[in-house]
């Protein structure tokens, strides 16, 4: 399938690039319109800083889950676990935490979590990006393989009752706390937005990643170690998923294990609406941390209107589904134009 | 303080108000004050909280100088409540009822709505920290779980293993209906064991329990999702130990009490649900009315039988799949 298109020559860079603004356009048209929309139907209420802040917190999660997944879409692979990693990382860190003093540890404890927390993320990527790579199983399945396993797990190791021992520093200072006046939920999502859209824009790494999502075999003739890039892609999926259960940990308190099942999904919504391609190649980080907040716009607005936000869904699925059309249709014009 | 500060302002404000409207008399009198209250169910999609709605809908009606909306997310999940708790917070409620997803993860957001002077109604579940929350509303749930105990215990004859849910502390109903069934069981009924299933809400749960344990003549379930699952694993049991399991169960949703007419299960410990939601919205109106309310509110639970739900004053404890 990606063996078909060739890697780009300058003109079609130019045919690429008006793909990109087009479909970030849309999202970012929609979001604006939507948001214009309900600061205009509720004065006072929907645009102030104590909403804007709490739909940002409330999403920054996603955001994390979405930058390493603009990475793994990017290298048009796919990666369904990184939700039941959020949980299990959550498992395991609280675990660490318990045996710390739980409530009443300090920020050693914390610090220990956060490894933790990470080191399972980074172990699920290793496994994933391992399966894929060497023993050659489609990352769809392997991904859905780990999804199901860790999901066990942490049900396994809990016994499906949720653990709650998280120190009160981590809730105070991280899941409650600010920096310079911003929450810090914020101010570590929009780093993992900065530094990933660095390192997939302005770096080797980055272009390497494109490269294998655009075509594979040209990439590995053209001496790239796309077994290494694609290692790295899912360990950086995994640190994502990893730092998403910490912050899940600092913001809620709880393992919360029947929790964040649509997140994973949230988040490739988030990457395909920000204007990465389902079909690997290109990829905008940015792009991604603005379609992440199209549904969450969307249910918050219509709270507001006091319907339940079912529509939410419905809107959102429509969005998505012309985004991804207006990617094939440039790319059909593409090839046969020329 | 920041509290007091707009609180002041607001009756600054009011004050004005009033002022104005004695200046122009008729129109700024007749409209009412409206009291924004909002309940936020534990879900939407279960008769437990429709009824809840339906309850509080009412409620509302009848008081006329309510303004109401009902708000929830499809499924039980904190990360998904939260979103609209803050929305809610956001847009201007005065008072907020809600049914917690977790004990401990709403805190934040409903912490922060309080800090905004929101009034703060815990219904059916509660916070861990219930500190600022100026009223809980919810079952006495290890009473009826004791009552289910009894009624199960006369059920199998005072001998044999029921089989019993695992306890969940994150959600602190179930956990005080499961510790009521069990204190009471031990206490007063010592011949018969406890088995515990497993946490997952599959009927392979039921199925593994039955087959660990063949002596199982009774169970005891908490949630009417699951109660519909366990009647569906017990049909496929073969006749004989089918016939000698008796169940008693919480939660008064349609299907239930069609498996109760059908004699499938024995006996059903409802809930109130529709009172839970009526209290909810008087609760919230006399706070806002700046009147002292109690700071725990128990409800009641009702037993329904084959025997009793034909008649009016026990059905209408079924839970609804709408208002009308």
């Amino acid at each position: 399938m990606t063996t078909t298109r060739p890697t780009p020559p300058a003109p079609a860079r130019l045919a690429l690039r008006r793909v990109l603004a087009s479909q970030a356009m849309l999202t970012a048209g929609t979001l604006l319109v939507v948001m214009a929309l309900f600061t205009a139907l509720f004065p006072g209420k929907f645009a102030t800083l104590y909403n804007i802040q709490t739909l940002m917190v409330d999403y920054s999660g996603i955001v994390l889950l979405g930058v390493g997944l603009t990475f793994i879409m990017t290298s048009a692979r796919f990666d369904l676990s990184v939700g039941a990693v959020l949980v299990f990382s959550c498992v395991l860190g609280t675990k660490a935490m318990g045996a710390l003093g739980g409530a009443d540890g300090g920020w050693g404890a914390v610090l220990i979590g956060l490894a933790v927390c990470l080191g399972t993320g980074l172990l699920a990527g290793l496994v994933n990006g391992f399966l894929i790579v060497k023993a050659r199983v489609p990352s769809i399945i392997v991904t859905l393989g780990t999804l199901s396993v860790a999901q066990g797990a942490a049900y396994v190791l809990t016994g499906g009752v949720d653990l709650y021992a998280v120190p009160k520093v981590m809730l105070d200072h991280i899941g409650q706390g600010k920096v310079l006046g911003l929450p810090v939920p914020i101010v570590v999502a929009a780093l993992a937005v900065a530094i990933g859209s660095f390192v997939l824009s302005q770096t080797r790494f980055g272009q390497y990643t494109c490269a294998t999502g655009s075509n594979a075999e040209a990439a590995r003739r053209a001496g790239i170690n796309i077994d290494r890039v694609a290692i790295t892609l899912y360990l950086i999926s995994g640190a994502g998923a990893g730092l998403a259960g910490f912050m899940s940990l600092a913001r809620y308190g709880s393992t919360t294990l029947a929790a964040h099942q649509n997140d994973n999904l949230t988040a490739l919504l988030g990457v395909v609406l920000g204007g990465t391609s389902l079909f690997g190649g290109t990829g905008t980080v940015v792009g991604t941390a603005v379609g992440v907040f199209i549904p969450g716009v969307l249910s918050n607005g219509l709270v507001m209107m006091q319907v339940l936000p079912y529509w939410q869904y419905i809107i959102v699925g429509i969005v998505l589904i012309a985004v991804v059309y207006i990617d094939l249709v440039k790319r059909r014009g593409r090839t046969e134009g020329g | 303080m920041r509290h007091f500060s707009t609180a002041a302002t607001r009756s600054i404000a009011l004050s004005t108000l009033v002022l104005l409207a004695g200046a122009q008399p008729a129109q700024a009198q007749t409209a009412p004050k409206k009291y924004k209250i909002a309940l936020i169910l534990g879900t939407t999609t279960d008769n437990f909280y429709t009824s809840m709605q339906c309850g509080a809908v009412e409620a509302a009606r009848r008081l006329g100088d309510v303004e109401l909306t009902v708000q929830g997310a499809p499924r039980w999940d904190a990360t998904l409540q939260t979103p609209v708790v803050n929305a809610v917070t956001a847009s201007g409620a005065q008072a907020i009822a809600i049914a917690v997803n977790d004990g401990r993860a709403l805190f934040a957001p409903l912490k922060a709505a309080s800090d905004k002077g929101i009034k703060i109604i815990g219904v059916d579940t509660r916070l861990a920290d219930s500190s600022f929350v100026v009223s809980n509303i919810s079952s006495d749930n290890r009473a009826l779980g004791a009552e289910a105990a009894r009624t199960l215990a006369k059920l199998m004859g005072e001998k044999g293993t029921a089989l019993i849910p695992p306890i969940t502390p994150g959600i602190t109903t179930v956990a005080d209906r499961i510790q009521g069934f069990i204190d009471e069981i031990k206490a007063n009924h010592k011949n018969i064991k406890i088995a515990y299933k497993g946490a997952s809400e599959d009927a392979s749960a039921f199925s593994a329990a039955f087959a660990a344990n063949p002596d199982i003549t009774g169970m005891f379930l908490i949630a009417n999702n699951e109660a519909l699952v366990a009647a569906g694993a017990i049909r496929q049991l073969p006749a004989d130990r089918r016939d000698k399991i008796s169940v008693v169960s919480f939660d008064a949703a349609p299907a239930l009490v069609a498996a109760l007419k059908s004699n499938q299960i024995q006996a059903i410990v409802a809930q109130k649900p529709a009172q839970m939601g009526a209290l909810a919205v008087e609760t919230a109106r006399k706070a806002l009315m700046g009147q002292a309310v109690a700071k725990s509110i128990p409800t009641g639970g009702v037993g329904l039988t084959r025997m009793n739900i034909g008649q009016p004053a026990f059905a209408q404890y079924v839970y609804k799949s709408s208002c009308k």
